[in-house]
């Protein structure tokens, strides 16, 4: 990627030049879509409905979801399970250590909002999305298989509409 | 032998420090005095009679005005019985002694009670956070009159 | 450099009249693993001390999964708990919702159907086969064979579907109630449960082909990480990981709850105290709870098994201890009522919490290897721990 990472900083000059790379967009895109590995990455219930998907009946590899259990070779980190204010430093650390492009999906109502534990607990992160960014949230408790897969269909169709301009203004966040 | 011998038994032996208290008939429950208590679990660990070998759990309990309380939750795996050691603290200084030595799994069961209720266990060797956060500063969570901190949303009541 | 400077740890005396060992020697180091780490089974740290490969010590950190349970359920009345206790031991839910409502049935004196009793064996034990399945797939994914993970949540599918057609619920059920259960079985669950059954009967021969002879298996389990019977009592472990140890202990039978002394069914004890008998007491535990399943099937009685009550009831005022054999041992559930809605104090034991305390123990002098072993073994999850 050493050419294609220069490519956004001659885009950003020349008026219009996203037309140049549309084509490699397409394709960079479809590649990425395509084999989304994701993070082996569970804290509490949501994480063994993330195991059923990923098993033998709703089969994550259809999709060319593999799951890694580093998050140095992983693009895509499920949130799956509640989050504690223990443990969301470490989330961040993870999700730093992500390599570029990364995503993150929140699967379950506790990583989208505190889920059951909002209320009268001292311990719960209310949110997934004050720590880190988040790409799909995926409501439920535990949200069954296939709204997990639709969640990761949804972050397919996001990823399609990507464009090579608009990386440099991201990493510059 | 059945509970409630077992506890008539054990009233005999202690006499006044350990006294019988009326709950649940499945559920003996004696009160003992902490300053006996390690001494107390000791011996009915290694009496034949009794062989009260395994803790399942403690649990502490904030009572506000009437203090708190620690019980221990034990059985006999050979004899098959069980029973509830209580022992009253004062709510001001709660201390209570260590009972690792003769259940050393009690390690864990001791340290939550300290880190959540405040209540200090005397010469327990490692003292220190166990499920709060390493910077937790806001007091002890789970008494009855725990006001919350910062982050900690009431339900509203319905 | 001084040579003496680069010795520095315990065994420092012995190893000085060693020659090869003072060569070999290194300096102790910490070896994080976790919170996030496929092997730990949730989130958990471990801080390990290393002596070059062998550890010294072990120091787990937990506390990354703490919800907060006991407090919210201090603040919620009885029938809004039931949720909570499903969340509490995600791996076996309909186990933990039957010891919350043991508890709350014993000290209002509640009596519950027989049907009710009936269908709460059956499903519990349905359960506790879910639960060991997980158990035997990931435990042999940690010894790096991923081909039984996909095995065991095939079947595990299957109680899913048993389940969902009952409660409408994969993993989160409640649907043991307070008093009951939640609803009456549907028309011809009794056939599918029977033909689940039986496959299952058939297919852990095919388990125990699959694994019980392999020899990298074999080694890796075989007289690693022994837990001698009075360690194990004396560190409070509980259920089938105590039973491997050689205690005959089994709640089931020995403080019976439920129905059960109605069944007839074995309780494995191993030999040897190891990993491998700790594996092999669940997977036996599994052929016996299906052995259950079919008699509780066959004798299931007419009636209604719900029970009707108002949504917000007063609970008298009482305290209770109540236990239950969950797929991980013991796992209690104790109470202090004070006549209102809500519960004074809701304090839950999982069983994990004290198995995990043992691993240190009889870990040290091991391979970081064989911790992930032992660790597995021991079937630890972290909601258990922390709650
Ligand atoms: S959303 Fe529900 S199922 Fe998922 S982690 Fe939270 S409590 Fe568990």
């Amino acid at each position: 990627m050493g050419v294609a990472s220069k490519i956004p900083v001659y885009l950003e000059k020349a008026p219009g030049g996203g037309i140049l790379v549309t084509s490699i967009d397409k394709i960079l895109n479809w590649s990425r879509a395509s084999s989304l590995w994701y993070m082996l990455f569970g804290t509490a219930c949501c994480a063994i409905e993330m195991m059923c998907t990923g098993a033998s009946r709703y089969d994550f590899d259809r999709l060319g979801m593999i799951f890694r259990a580093s998050p140095r070779q992983s693009d895509l980190m499920f949130v799956a399970g509640t989050i504690t204010h223990k443990m969301a430093s470490r989330v961040k650390i993870l999700y730093e250590q992500m390599a570029e492009p990364r995503y993150v999906i929140a699967m379950g109502g506790c990583a989208v909002r505190g889920g059951p534990f909002y209320y009268d607990s001292y311990a719960v992160l209310k949110g997934i999305d004050k720590v880190i960014p988040v790409d799909v949230y995926i409501p439920g408790c535990p949200p069954r298989p296939e709204s997990l897969m639709e969640g990761c269909l949804k972050l397919r169709e996001k990823i399609r509409k990507e464009k090579m301009a608009d990386w440099s203004s991201d990493s510059a966040k | 032998m059945q509970n409630e011998q077992l506890v008539s038994q054990l009233v005999e032996k202690f006499g006044a420090q350990a006294e019988k208290v009326e709950l649940n008939p499945a559920q003996p429950a004696l009160v003992v005095d902490k300053s006996i208590l390690v001494e107390f679990l000791k011996q009915i660990k290694e009496d034949e009679n009794f062989k009260i070998d395994y803790l399942s759990c403690i649990s502490a309990v904030d009572y506000l005005e009437n203090g708190m309380e620690m019980n221990y939750h034990l059985c006999s795996i050979e004899l098959r019985y069980k029973l509830t050691v209580k022992v009253k603290l004062d709510r001001e200084k709660p201390e209570v002694p260590t009972i690792r030595e003769i259940h050393p799994g009690a390690d864990w069961h001791e340290r939550e009670a300290w880190e959540l209720f405040g209540i200090d266990i005397k010469g327990h060797p490692n003292l220190k956070t166990l499920l709060l956060p390493e910077d937790w500063k806001d007091g002890w969570p789970m008494r009855r009159d725990w006001e919350g901190n910062d982050d900690f949303v009431k339900m509203p009541e319905f | 450099m001084d040579e003496k400077e680069l010795h520095i740890g315990e065994h420092q005396e012995q190893d000085e009249q060693n020659p090869v060992a003072r060569e070999l020697h290194t300096e102790e180091f910490l070896v994080n693993m976790g919170p996030q780490h496929p092997s730990t089974h949730g989130v958990c740290r471990l801080l390990l001390t290393m002596d070059g490969e062998v550890i010294v010590k072990v120091e787990p950190y937990i506390g990354y999964l703490h919800r907060a349970i006991e407090k919210i359920c201090e603040n919620r009345i009885y029938n809004q708990i039931t949720p909570f206790m499903d969340r509490f031991e995600y791996v076996s839910s309909m186990l933990a919702d039957w010891v919350y409502a043991l508890c709350v049935e014993r000290i209002g004196q509640i009596e519950v159907s027989p049907r009710a009793e009936y269908l709460r064996v059956i499903f519990g034990e349905l359960q506790r086969i879910a639960s060991h399945l997980i158990y035997w797939g990931v435990f042999a994914m940690d010894l790096g064979a991923v081909t039984p993970f996909l095995y065991g949540l095939r079947e595990r599918e299957m109680i899913m579907d048993l389940f969902e057609e009952t409660c409408g619920q994969r993993l989160t059920y409640n649907y043991i109630r307070i008093g009951g259960v939640s609803q009456d079985i549907n028309p011809g669950f009794e056939q599918k449960c029977k033909k689940f059954t039986s496959y299952m009967c058939q297919v852990l021969e095919d388990y125990e082909t699959l694994l019980n002879e392999n020899p990298i298996f074999l080694s890796r389990t075989k007289n690693i990480g022994v837990a001698p019977p009075e360690l194990s009592v004396a560190y409070g472990v509980s259920g089938p990981s105590l039973r491997a140890s050689g205690v005959n202990w089994d709640i089931r039978k020995d403080d019976p709850y439920g129905y059960y002394e109605k069944f007839e069914f074995e309780i494995p004890q191993g030999k040897n105290y190891d990993t491998w008998d700790r594996y092999q007491a669940r997977v036996i535990e599994m052929r016996e709870s299906c052995k259950i399943i079919e008699q509780a099937l066959d004798g299931l009685p007419e009636g209604d098994p719900t029970f009707k009550m108002r949504a917000s009831f007063k609970l008298p005022e009482g305290e209770y201890y109540a236990r239950i054999e969950s797929s991980r041992g013991e796992m209690g559930c104790y109470i202090v009522s004070k006549g209102e809605k809500k519960p004074y104090r809701l304090k839950l034991r999982g069983s994990s919490f004290n198995n995990l305390m043992i691993i240190p123990e009889i870990s040290k002098g091991l391979k970081i290897a064989d911790l992930v072993a032992i660790f597995a073994s021991y079937d630890i999850i972290m909601p258990e721990v922390d709650r």
